[in-house]
């Protein structure tokens, strides 16, 4: 069998204006569905380059970032005190380097003449002054108060001296 | 085939393709124009699709799609080609891809897929053809779908070698090959079923 034997003839029936006026309707539904969503992708993509220009205004005072400068802040302030504190620690050291003995005055050395006008100045007793003296301080150990004439002088003669001093 | 045959209507379809090129004309005038298109070419592009997919719901979404997409680009239509042969090539490559991704997602052999159709074929209520026909749809759907699609256009739409060349991007020696080499496996395929 040849095909010019065959009938020629669609082999499909056709459907009716209605079925493809249906399929219109769907094409114009489809392109305005697809407008929409292009409308609403638009928008989107205004909405987000609207929300990185904010974020790129609120960086400077985002938490995160103002957390980190008070963090800087509070260090470099903790950093000027402990600058501070050494270098005050440093002069006292090198004063104390300077003076390595601590300074004790040595009692030994003071005339009784020294210590009649300390007390006559200070208006102080000797009793006074040997109660403020440390137990083992050297003026005791010299024995310097037991030397001084300040031993001989009897209250009436003390008495004496302070007022003629005030008059 | 397409009834832009008549002048009248060649004439007019020129004027409503300007209408939808021209950024200024409101969207009342476009729809009226585009649907004027739509109406002059359905149901050949309707054919051409039902008888490369078989199937009756493929065919109308195909045929949505091509439509969509003669609307959407119909601003990179050049008055090169005739409109019809514009929206045929669309049809076939709209076509032509949803049966690659059909094969590709079922996973079968061309032969089964080809018996797939065959069975559709049978069933199909709109199927207006004698035994013959049938057995010659039969003999069709053994053919690759390159060669079953020039096979239609020339046999059934009657279409010219060099309208199909613009449509298939073929040159006409190969699609004369093709065809030629069609009519002999069909002939073959009738021999050995029909009597």
């Amino acid at each position: 069998m040849k095909l010019e034997d065959i009938p020629k003839k669609q082999p499909f029936k056709m459907p009716d204006e209605a079925h493809f006026d249906a399929i219109s309707s769907k094409i114009y539904a489809q392109l305005e569905k697809e407008e929409k969503n292009q409308n609403l992708d638009k928008e989107a993509k205004s909405i987000s380059i609207d929300s990185a220009k904010t974020k790129r205004v609120a960086f400077w005072v985002k938490p995160q970032f103002m957390g980190i400068a008070a963090t800087l802040i509070l260090l470099l302030v903790a950093l000027v005190g402990i600058y501070n504190y050494n270098s005050d620690t440093n002069s006292t050291t090198t004063l104390a380097m300077g003076n390595n003995k601590p300074q004790q005055i040595d009692f030994s050395k003071i005339t009784t003449e020294q210590i009649n006008n300390f007390l006559l100045d200070e208006d102080i007793s000797e009793n006074e002054l040997v109660s403020i003296l440390p137990k083992n301080s050297t003026l005791n150990m010299n024995s310097v108060l037991e030397e001084s004439d300040l031993n001989s002088i009897d209250a009436e003669s003390l008495d004496l001296m302070l007022e003629e001093e005030y008059l | 085939m397409s009834e832009t045959a008549q002048p009248s209507q060649a004439e007019q379809e020129q004027k409503w393709i300007q209408q939808l090129q021209n950024p200024q004309t409101n969207s009342k005038e476009r729809t009226i124009a585009f649907d004027g298109i739509m109406r002059l070419h359905r149901r050949a592009i309707y054919s051409h699709i039902r008888k490369m997919v078989i199937d009756a719901d493929d065919t109308d979404d195909l045929l949505q799609e091509t439509f969509v997409k003669v609307w959407k680009n119909i601003d990179k239509f050049k008055n090169e080609s005739k409109l019809y042969t514009w929206i045929y090539r669309i049809a076939t490559n709209e076509t032509l891809r949803f049966l690659e991704n059909k094969k590709k997602k079922q996973g079968l052999p061309m032969n089964e897929t080809s018996e797939q159709l065959m069975q559709n074929l049978e069933s199909d209520d709109q199927f207006s053809g004698e035994e013959v026909q049938l057995i010659l749809q039969k003999a069709l759907l053994t053919l690759p779908d390159k060669q079953r699609l020039v096979f239609n256009m020339k046999y059934f739409d009657e279409m010219k070698y060099e309208e199909i060349s613009e449509i298939v991007d073929t040159s006409v020696g190969a699609l004369k090959a093709s065809y030629h080499l069609a009519t002999k496996k069909i002939e073959a395929y009738l021999k050995e079923n029909y009597q």
